[in-house]
Order: structure tokens, then C-alpha cells, then sequence
């Protein structure tokens, strides 16, 4: 595919080749024309001064003598006409063309003329009457025309170009109009967008498929987190039956092997836990079920999550340098806002080394949570569900999820760069 | 002490009972809504396992009753409904405390203690084990007379022990009952030990009768 061009100059491009074709053809055919015309025309203006001559001569009967005056007469009034003894016999009018040198103004220049050849008998003497007019030149007429065609094929090109436009902006609008409202369609808001009716059909039938297809997506959609609603939530029960079960389990005496076992389960037992409230939490921020707003003390959220997880990050020395250049309150909901704080800590937390700095900053633009790390993170799989952007397999492949679901409720962004050996997320707030 | 549970799930209301009962808490138990109902207007309960999603009913219309009813009955919300409005209207209701499933039976059993302590003894509670003395109101500690200084989370380990005594608590259930739910977010529970060796160190410094053991590989108990 070469570079895209806007929809109204692609027939426009053909018109012109084709008018462009059908004027080049057209050249010669007016040249073939005119110069027919003017044969024509030429041979009659011949034929009419011929009938005069010959009449004049009929009328004056002139002698030799006379007609040899006439004859030098004739040549000054009109040079074309000349009437010469003639000794062969009597033929019958002829046309012909043909190009001499003719000086004029001192400089020789190639003529073409036009001439018509006749006898007559006058007093028992023959005569050959000739009469000869300048006529143009094919070449000058070819190019008379092409100036002329040229001209016209410009003012035809311009006249379509500026034409093509206005008549595709006006035809197209209910199209563009479509087009724009798709590219506002987000699934997730829940609602099929409004298209603009038009009255041309083929449009009418896209709006129409295109209301379609957002319906069945749109409900699809739905579908999709109904289910992992329900499935979520129907999962709860069981899992707490089970996880009591451990617990009455872990309570008996067994053989050091069977304990060792029971013990083993705990560990799934909370993965299952986790990922279960996560998926849970998930559907129901999809669900825009979180729409409380305050004004939130963004940096104190972040002082009492570190407090949270001091046993964590105690536990395997890690040490967090926060920065705080924040002045405003945030405006957001507070158990949101401290889900996206928690999950990106624990996420810094999860993915460091022993004794690893921790940097967290925040101002009134954005928040930056950083860690050391070895090797740039998938970016292009991280925000997703279950992408496991690295092999550990600790956490619930939800958190980070969660984190860009509660970013695009708050209307901010989030992203992740690595720079100088620190995995960098950011969440711009705007 | 008389507890009852409200549980539509019998298999979940079944290991809460057998695991309280080895306690010295009785037992009962309602599956519907009416069934709860019939319950909590004719009897008395020292605390009542609430489950919202009932047959036949909402939990909640359950807590307006009893608390119309004037009961003294400490009342825990046990909800699949992890969400904010729930809790926080439950707890508006009256309810005494809230908590989540799945949750950890020592969590349960530490949480009825205190409500029941606080609810019956109106806060000013001391409760003793042998040469222990704990004042849940004031978080203060004494052993043999002895006032030991414990931080927040040796503090609430303390009590989850005294309210699971001869039971074995794990390592997860510990953190949890420690961290909520962000131990839920680490597989590393590590810092446990840290905490339960402080505990222990402390109390040992007064001559407490050396009641936490060490269950290698699983956790720790209260032995008595």
C-alpha cells in the first residue's frame, strides 16, 4: 500500500486522464477539420473569381494585345489571377495545392497556396486561367488549436478539481460524520453512539450495519462481563468453603508427609483468593460501579500504603524514597485511587531485589512509581489480563489491570518506560 | 455463649459451627431468611454470623429487625458481597463488623471475641489467660502484674492467639489477619516470624508460661 489519498481525488484522477486522452485526440481532429473547412471554403472563393474573370473576358472579347495589359493588370489588382496563352487542349477544372517561396516584407518565407486551374476559348485562342489564394499552413493551425485546447483543458482541470471538492464534502458529510462518531465509540461507556440519517442510501445502509454491529459487540460485551461477574462471584462461595476446610484441616495431627501437603495448599488456596477478588473488583470498575468523587489527600494515600507495607518491605530491606511536590487535592474515589496506589507499590515491591531503592514521586501532574530492574518490561502486554510480561508467578496477572481500568475511570493515562535501569510507571493526571 | 449463624451455604455454615464449637461457643444455625428471622425474635445470641444473600431475603432487613428488636446480640456481617456500600451500610445498620469471604476461621473467631467483649463486658474488658492480663479497650498488656509494651501488630497477634487457643494458626492466616488484604498481594509471608518472635521474646522477658510453640512447617499455637 503507497500513501493514502483522501477519497475525492482518486475518480478525480481518472476524469482527468480521460479528458486529458479525449483532448489530445481532439487536436488533430479540428486541425483535419479546419483545414477541410477551408479547402472548402478556399476552393468556392476561387471558383467565384474565376466565374468573374472568365465573364469579365466573355463581356470585354480583349484581343492578344489587350489581354496581355489585362493580364499585367490583373497581376497588380489581384495577384492570384493570371490568365496565359495556352496551347493543349481543353480540360476540365482542376483543384490543386501547393507551396511556394513568397517574399514578403524582404524575408522568404515557405506559403501554401490554394489554386483552381481552368481554359477557356476566346477568339479562336486558348487560355489557361488560374487563380491562386494564400491559404494558413497545417503546422499553424495545429498550433493555434493546442494553445486554445490547452487553455480550455486547464480551465476544465480546475473547474473539476474545485468542483470534485465541493460535491464530495457535501455527498461524503453524512459519511465523515459517521466516521468521527466510530472513532468516539467506546465500548465499555455502554451505549450505541447516534449517527446522523442521510439521504443517501448507500450510507443509510452503513449506518445501519454499523448500528448493528455495535449492538451485537455491545452486547457481546456485556455478556462477556456478566459473566466474569457471576462466575467471580458464584466462585466465592466454594472458595471460602474450601479455604475453611484447610483451616479445619490444618487443625489435625498427621504424618509429617500429609501435613506438609495440607500446609502446600495454602499457598494456591490464596492465589485462587486473590485473583478471584481481583476479577471481581475488575468487573465491577468496568461496570462503573465507583463513581463517588472527592477531593483526596494524594500524598497521605501514599504514606499510609507505605505504612501498609512496611512489614513487606521490611522484610526483604527495601527502602522508599518519596517525594512529595503536590499541593492540590485529588479529585477521585478513594478506595480507587488507594486499589491504584496499592497495586503499583506491591508491583514494585514483587518485582525488586533484596535491598533494591524504591522511588516514588508525586506532584500536581503526575505520579511515578520506580524500580530497579534488569531487562525493559513487554510493554505492549503489560496492562493486559493474565499477560504475563515476565515469569514470576506471585502475582494474580490482574494488578496492573486494575490499574489502568481505575486510569481510564479517572480519565488520566498511565505508562511504563525504562530508563537508566529503572522500570518507570506513570500516571499522568489530566 | 450462644452464637448463630446465618449462613445459606451449610457446608460453610458447617465447618464455621464444628470450628467455634471446640470453643466454648454453642452453636446454631439458619439457612433462610425466615428461618433467621423465626430465630433471632425468640432466642438470645451472644453474637450472630450474618450472611447478606439469603433465600427468601435480604441480611440486612435481618440486622434492621434486631436492632428494632433491642437484642444485645453482637452482629458480623459474613458477605460474598466484598463491596464498599454494603459494608459501610451494614455497619451504619449497626452492625458490629464486617468481614469478607473468604476469611480465615482464627480471623472469625478472633473477631467474635472482641465483639462480644466489647458488647457485653461495655468495653471495659480485661481478659486474663493464667498470668496474661489483656485490656482489649486500652491495648494494653500485663504479664504477672507486669505491664509489657507491644506494638499495634504483636498486640493483635496476641489476641488472635488468646482467641484461638490449642488451634494451629498458619503462616498466611497470620499475615492475613495482619496485613487484610494486602498479604493477599505477596507470596512471601516471611515477616510473620518477625513479629511472633518479638511476641514471644517480650512476654518470656516477664515469665510468661511459654504458651506460643512453633508447629514446624505449618505455624504456631497457643498450648495449653
Amino acid at each position: 500500500m503507497g500513501t493514502l489519498k483522501p477519497l475525492h481525488t482518486k475518480p478525480l484522477w481518472v476524469f482527468i486522464r480521460y479528458a486529458m486522452l479525449v483532448l489530445v485526440i481532439s487536436i488533430p481532429a479540428y486541425v483535419f477539420l479546419i483545414n477541410a473547412i477551408w479547402i472548402h471554403e478556399l476552393d468556392e472563393h476561387n471558383q467565384l473569381v474565376l466565374e468573374n474573370t472568365r465573364k469579365a473576358l466573355i463581356e470585354s472579347q480583349p484581343t492578344s494585345e489587350e489581354m496581355t495589359n489585362w493580364n499585367r493588370m490583373l497581376g497588380a489588382l489581384n495577384p492570384g489571377v493570371r490568365v496565359i496563352p495556352y496551347g493543349g487542349d481543353l480540360k476540365s477544372d482542376s483543384h490543386y495545392s501547393v507551396s511556394r517561396e513568397l517574399f514578403i516584407s524582404g524575408s522568404k518565407e515557405e506559403e501554401k497556396f490554394r489554386g483552381l486551374l481552368s481554359y477557356m476559348e476566346l477568339e479562336k485562342s486558348r487560355y489557361q486561367l488560374s487563380v491562386e489564394t494564400n491559404m494558413e499552413d497545417t503546422h499553424e493551425t495545429f498550433l493555434a488549436v493546442t494553445v486554445v485546447t490547452s487553455v480550455f483543458f486547464a480551465l476544465l482541470i480546475l473547474g473539476m478539481i474545485w468542483l470534485s471538492k465541493r460535491v464530495y464534502s457535501r455527498t461524503f458529510q453524512p459519511f465523515y460524520e459517521t466516521l468521527s462518531a466510530l472513532r468516539s465509540f467506546d465500548i465499555t461507556q455502554n451505549e450505541p453512539i447516534a449517527l446522523t440519517t442521510s439521504d443517501i442510501q448507500e450510507f443509510e445502509e452503513l449506518n445501519e450495519s454499523v448500528q448493528d454491529l455495535m449492538k451485537r459487540n455491545l452486547k457481546s460485551f456485556q455478556q462477556q462481563r456478566t459473566f466474569v461477574e457471576n462466575a467471580s462471584h458464584e466462585l466465592q462461595t466454594p472458595i471460602a468453603i474450601l479455604r475453611s476446610k484447610i483451616d479445619l484441616l490444618s487443625q489435625q495431627q498427621f504424618e509429617p508427609t500429609i501435613q506438609e501437603m495440607v500446609t502446600a495448599l495454602e499457598s494456591p488456596m490464596s492465589r485462587l483468593t486473590r485473583i478471584n477478588k481481583n476479577l471481581l473488583l475488575l468487573s465491577r470498575l468496568e461496570n462503573a460501579q465507583f463513581r463517588e468523587r472527592e477531593g483526596v489527600n494524594a500524598a497521605d494515600v501514599i504514606t499510609d500504603t507505605l505504612e501498609l507495607f512496611e512489614d513487606f518491605l521490611q522484610n526483604d530491606s527495601m527502602k522508599v524514597s518519596f517525594t512529595n511536590n503536590r499541593t492540590d487535592l485529588l479529585r477521585c474515589n478513594r478506595f480507587l485511587y488507594e486499589t491504584l496506589i496499592q497495586n503499583l507499590v506491591s508491583n514494585a515491591i514483587r518485582h525488586s531485589e533484596k535491598g533494591s531503592d524504591l522511588f516514588i514521586e508525586i506532584s500536581n501532574d503526575y505520579l511515578m512509581v520506580m524500580n530497579p530492574g534488569k531487562v525493559e518490561l513487554r510493554k505492549e502486554y503489560l496492562f493486559t489480563r493474565f499477560a504475563s510480561s515476565s515469569n514470576e508467578n506471585v502475582s494474580s496477572g490482574l494488578g496492573l489491570a486494575i490499574v489502568k481500568e481505575v486510569v481510564v475511570q479517572h480519565g488520566w493515562t498511565v505508562d511504563y518506560a525504562f530508563n537508566h535501569g529503572l522500570h518507570c510507571f506513570e500516571v499522568q493526571f489530566s | 455463649m450462644k452464637i448463630l449463624i446465618i449462613e445459606d451455604e451449610s457446608e460453610l455454615a458447617e465447618v464455621i459451627s464444628s470450628y467455634l464449637s471446640r470453643e466454648r461457643y454453642v452453636c446454631e444455625r439458619a439457612a433462610t431468611y425466615d428461618e433467621a428471622i423465626e430465630k433471632v425474635g425468640t432466642y438470645d445470641y451472644d453474637c450472630i454470623l450474618l450472611d447478606l444473600m439469603l433465600p427468601g431475603g435480604d441480611g440486612l432487613s435481618i440486622l434492621r429487625e434486631l436492632k428494632s428488636g433491642n437484642k444485645k446480640a453482637g452482629v458480623i456481617i459474613i458477605s460474598a458481597k466484598d463491596s464498599l456500600d454494603d459494608k459501610i451500610s451494614g455497619l451504619r445498620l449497626g452492625a458490629d463488623d464486617y468481614l469478607a469471604k473468604p476469611f480465615h476461621q482464627a480471623e472469625l473467631a478472633a473477631r467474635i471475641e472482641s465483639v462480644i467483649r466489647r458488647k457485653q463486658f461495655d468495653g471495659n474488658d480485661v481478659l486474663r489467660f493464667e498470668e496474661v492480663e489483656v485490656d482489649l479497650h486500652a491495648r494494653m498488656v500485663w504479664v504477672q502484674g507486669e505491664e509489657v509494651v507491644l506494638t499495634r501488630k504483636e498486640f493483635d497477634l496476641l489476641l488472635l492467639f488468646l482467641s484461638n487457643q490449642n488451634r494451629v494458626l498458619s503462616k498466611g492466616a497470620l499475615a492475613e489477619y495482619l496485613s487484610g488484604d494486602l498479604a493477599d498481594m505477596f507470596d512471601n509471608h516471611d515477616f510473620v516470624y518477625a513479629h511472633v518472635k518479638n511476641l514471644k521474646r517480650k512476654l518470656r522477658e516477664m515469665h510468661y508460661g511459654d504458651y506460643i510453640k512453633t508447629i514446624y512447617g505449618t505455624g504456631y499455637r497457643w498450648e495449653h
